[in-house]
This record gives C-alpha cells, sequence and structure tokens, in this order.
C-alpha cells in the first residue's frame, strides 16, 4: 500500500504540494485545533509549523493570491483589487490574469521543466499555459474558458466540476447557500483528489474558495450560535479538515503540504461607504442626481474611492479633466483625507472605523506604483470598507453579507518544516516553495524563504 | 530498456503575442509503439497551441456578457458595487 501511494502523482523528488482554504482564520483555526475539532489539521501543525501570517493591502483574494503567486508587493504585479478603473476614461474593469506583471510560481516551475497542476488560484483566468494542468478561478466566466490543457474538459465535465457557488441564492435563502457550499465544495475536493493522485505532478496548488463563502454569509451566525447555522458551519469546516487529512495521507515523505489561507476573517459590524464621507466633506462632487458609475462624478473633484478602501486623488496629468496639481498640493490633500479618515467615526458608537490610512509608497515598491491608490484604508476590523458611488449614510448592516476580511490573520501551515524568521508574510510563500523544490528564488522577491 | 523522458515546449505567434504549451514525452527507441505514443502527445500539444492560440486571441478579456456575469457575482460578494 505504501508503494502504491509513493506513486501517486507521479515521481518522487523535491515535490511540494499548496492546499488554500480561502479566508480560513489563524486564530481560528488555532482554536478549532486546540479544541481538537481540527484533527487532520492538528496533525500537521504537529509534523511541521503552524503560524499566522499577514496579508497584504487590500486584502482581497485577487490582490492576496497573486503575491503568494508571484511573491511580489502589487506594485511589481499590478494587481491592486477586484475591480480597477482606467484614469483617463474612467472606465472600470476587472483585472485578470492578463494584467499581471510578473511571473506567477507556476509560470517558473514550468520553465524549470517541472509539471505543475494548479486548480482555483484567483486570479489566473484566462488560463495561461502550463507544463501540467490550470484550472482558473472564479473570475472565469465559464468552466469551458478556464481549462489548460482544454483537452481535459471532459474530465472536468464528467466531475461535475463548478467554478464557483452563485452568492445570490445566500440574498435569497440562507438554507439553500447551504446546500449549494456543500455541493459546489464536494465537487471541488473530489477535481483536487483526482488531479492529485493522478496526474504527474512536481508542484500541485489548489484552493479550497467555498470557506470564503462561508465566512462571507455565515461568519456571524457561527460566532453567534445559531442553531442551525453555527452547526453547519462547523460541519463545512470537518469536511475541509478530513479532506485535508486524505490529501496528506496520499503524499509521500518526500512531499512538503502547504495548507495556507490568504487573508483572515471577522464579523461586520458595518459597511462603510467612503465615497458618501467624502461627498459630505466636499472632496466628492456628483455629475448627476443618480450617480452610478466613475464617469459621473464631476470634474470638479478631488478624490473618490474604489473598492475596498482605496482613495484616488484627481492628479491633473495622470485622472481624466484632474484637477489637483502633482507636489505640494497633492501632498497637502493626501495628507488632509488621511488624518480626517483616521478621525472618521461609526456614527452609532463613536468608534474609530479607519486604523490607519497608509500612503501608498509605505506598502508598495516597484514599477507599477503609479497605478496603486493614492491612499489605502486599513479599517479597524469590523468596519467593511465599501465603493459605492451614491448611499444616503456613511453606514449600513447588511442582514446577508455578515463576514469580512482581515489583513494580519492568515494561516500557514508546513508539515516537516520549522518556520524561520518572524510572522511570515504571504509573499514568502513563493520563495519558499522555490526553496523546497530547489529552484533558484528570483532578486525581484520581495518575501523570503522560511526554510533553509 | 533506454527510457528517455523530456519536456518539449511549443511556442507560436498569434495576434495577442507569444504562447508556449508544454508536453512531457517518454520515449523508449527499441519500443515503437512507445515512439507512437510520444509523437501522438505531441500532436496534441500542436493542437493545445492551436486551441489556445485560439481562444487568447478571442479573449479581450470579456465580452460584455461575461463581464456582466463576472460583474454579477464580484457584486454579490461584495467585492465591487
Amino acid at each position: 500500500m505504501a508503494s502504491f501511494l509513493r506513486r501517486l502523482g507521479g515521481r518522487s523528488g523535491r515535490r511540494v504540494a499548496v492546499i488554500g482554504v480561502d479566508g480560513v482564520p489563524y486564530s481560528y483555526a488555532a482554536g478549532e485545533i486546540a479544541a481538537g475539532r481540527l484533527p487532520g489539521l492538528g496533525r500537521l501543525a504537529r509534523e511541521g509549523s503552524l503560524a499566522r501570517m499577514t496579508s497584504v493591502y487590500p486584502w482581497v483574494s485577487s490582490v492576496a493570491w497573486t503575491s503568494c503567486a508571484t511573491g511580489c508587493n502589487p506594485a511589481k504585479h499590478n494587481m491592486f483589487g477586484f475591480v480597477d478603473r482606467d484614469p483617463a476614461t474612467y472606465r472600470t474593469f476587472i483585472p485578470t490574469a492578463r494584467d499581471i506583471r510578473r511571473p506567477m510560481l507556476w509560470d517558473l516551475l514550468s520553465r524549470a521543466g517541472k509539471q505543475v497542476v494548479v486548480i482555483n488560484v484567483p486570479v489566473t483566468y484566462p488560463p495561461q499555459p502550463v507544463n501540467g494542468v490550470l484550472i482558473a478561478d472564479f473570475l472565469s466566466p465559464s468552466l469551458d474558458k478556464a481549462v489548460y490543457p482544454p483537452s481535459l474538459l471532459p474530465t472536468l465535465e464528467r466531475l461535475d466540476y463548478r467554478v464557483d457557488v452563485d452568492p445570490w441564492i445566500a440574498y435569497e435563502s440562507l438554507d439553500r447557500m447551504m446546500s449549494e457550499i456543500e455541493m459546489v465544495l464536494e465537487r471541488r475536493l473530489a477535481a483536487i483528489e483526482h488531479f492529485l493522485k493522478s496526474a504527474r505532478w512536481d508542484f500541485f496548488m489548489a484552493v479550497i474558495m467555498e470557506t470564503d463563502r462561508l465566512h462571507h454569509f455565515f461568519w456571524s451566525r457561527m460566532e453567534e450560535r445559531h442553531p442551525v447555522y453555527a452547526p453547519f458551519f462547523e460541519r463545512v469546516y470537518r469536511r475541509v479538515d478530513e479532506a485535508i487529512a486524505g490529501f496528506a495521507r496520499a503524499l509521500d515523505d518526500d512531499t512538503t503540504l502547504v495548507v495556507m489561507s490568504d487573508h483572515g476573517f471577522c464579523s461586520i459590524e458595518q459597511e462603510v461607504f467612503y465615497n458618501h464621507w467624502l461627498h459630505e466633506r466636499g472632496w466628492l462632487k456628483y455629475a448627476n442626481s443618480g450617480p452610478k458609475e466613475l464617469r459621473d462624478i464631476a470634474d470638479s473633484s478631488l478624490a473618490y474611492s474604489l473598492d475596498p478602501g482605496r482613495i484616488f486623488i484627481r492628479v491633473r496629468g495622470r485622472e481624466r479633466n484632474g484637477v489637483v496639481a502633482p507636489g505640494a498640493e497633492y501632498e497637502a490633500l493626501r495628507d488632509e483625507i488621511a488624518a480626517a479618515a483616521e478621525e472618521l467615526r461609526d456614527p452609532g458608537t463613536g468608534a474609530r472605523v479607519v486604523r490607519k490610512a497608509y500612503r501608498r509608497e509605505e506598502l508598495y515598491a516597484g514599477p507599477y506604483l503609479e497605478s496603486a491608490a493614492d491612499l489605502i484604508l486599513a479599517p479597524v476590523d469590523g468596519y467593511d470598507p465599501k465603493g459605492a458611488l451614491h448611499k444616503a449614510s456613511l453606514t449600513h448592516k447588511d442582514p446577508v453579507m455578515v463576514g469580512m476580511h482581515t489583513h494580519d490573520d492568515a494561516t500557514l501551515c508546513v508539515r516537516g518544516h520549522q518556520l524561520a524568521g518572524p510572522t511570515p508574510s504571504i509573499v514568502d510563500v513563493a520563495p519558499t516553495v522555490l526553496r523546497l523544490m530547489g529552484v533558484p528564488v528570483r532578486a525581484e522577491m520581495d518575501g523570503t524563504a522560511l526554510v533553509k | 530498456m533506454d527510457q528517455r523522458a523530456f519536456t518539449v515546449s511549443l511556442t507560436g505567434t498569434d495576434g495577442a503575442g507569444e504562447t508556449t504549451v508544454f508536453a512531457q514525452v517518454a520515449v523508449d527507441p527499441s519500443d515503437p509503439s512507445s515512439v507512437e505514443d510520444g509523437l501522438a502527445k505531441l500532436l496534441a500539444a500542436l493542437d493545445d497551441l492551436r486551441r489556445v492560440s485560439a481562444r487568447t486571441e478571442a479573449l479581450e478579456p470579456y465580452s460584455a456578457d461575461e463581464e456582466e456575469v463576472i460583474e454579477r457575482r464580484l457584486r454579490a460578494l461584495g467585492y465591487v458595487e
């Protein structure tokens, strides 16, 4: 049996398998392990390391997983959020894999002659050719456009694989959303197991996105011990833990297993609409009474916000009809907005909503710095930053969306290795994988290898 | 048995730029069937290259309908407004 298992996935050697559990917080995972409720992950932690890991700003999956896979900060890889804008036209668009300006781990490993399997890692649509298999993420409009090589599509159709849950179901019925999450999770796990065991690979990476969907719609219900939804929440965790334990058993001793998340999670106290605040302060004006898109802001506006918590100043020469002069005028306005943001309060409780307003150069360095927002507002956990253009109030509590991302509480578990250094960052993952596989770490990477 | 395993990369250029596909081939020169298998894999890689190039050119990056599908999904998840 042991020799059979050793053959699974192909040849022996320095191989790495990364299982992503999107949004699983270290604090929650560690607590559940301590309580004996996640025995699979607990065993991996005992056989190696379990650590809290920091994410990136903004801490959304598109930016975080791209930073993970490139080992670089956003000003080097050019991914700043799920939505971006053309400053010359104010057309907004969804950045895709084509916008990423640094090679991903699987590109580097393919070029080094390693065989790879990549499943559901944000942002991999459109799927780029690799030396192996790549099934793109939930930014794929349909499964048939998500698969490389295209000849694998019938296999995925046989597995009834799904690109993502339908998140709108949650707004119709949380009970139906429970079934949707469990159904898509089972198909995801089946596909992961299929390729883990049947494909030849040196590097395997798959992201289980259903944990993120679970958290968005059920996190506070779990914390409040809802009689139906809290047990459901724990059931999903147990299923994921059981699957990870199974994957671990299928790997040989020469393969390093990494289990990680891209950010943490917490309950939402309030959603915070920064454009409402900018408008109230007179920094943002609208060209009509019902603004719906960026093109509806007035030319006299000084600033606007995009999700999540990104503030752009309308700099002359950079933005369409920009009005703020670069240099001293820009810096003065940026300082003013940053100081005001850090004083912003929840009108209901008086609590601060912004932990820190970062100037972009405090967070990023690289050739695409100019594409970054001028200010990135790091919220106090619980105050979910929103970029809606026209809202009647600063804050709102949505009855369905109850969980938000956190920055400092991602999870990193590496079987068979003790991690070196202080608190790891998500940009350390790529150099760590390269070091484990004996492939040179690129000098441009911001992260450092966490293993010797 | 004299088996030789190697990776073949095939690069094609089209209107959207350069595309490379990879094929893993293992051949035993003394075994005609393994040579046939190797050739079949190379032909399959060529076919992938043709299909990927055509698809890459066609995706720029979403059609209007597809962009709406993705935006709608992201809106439900609270990632865009």
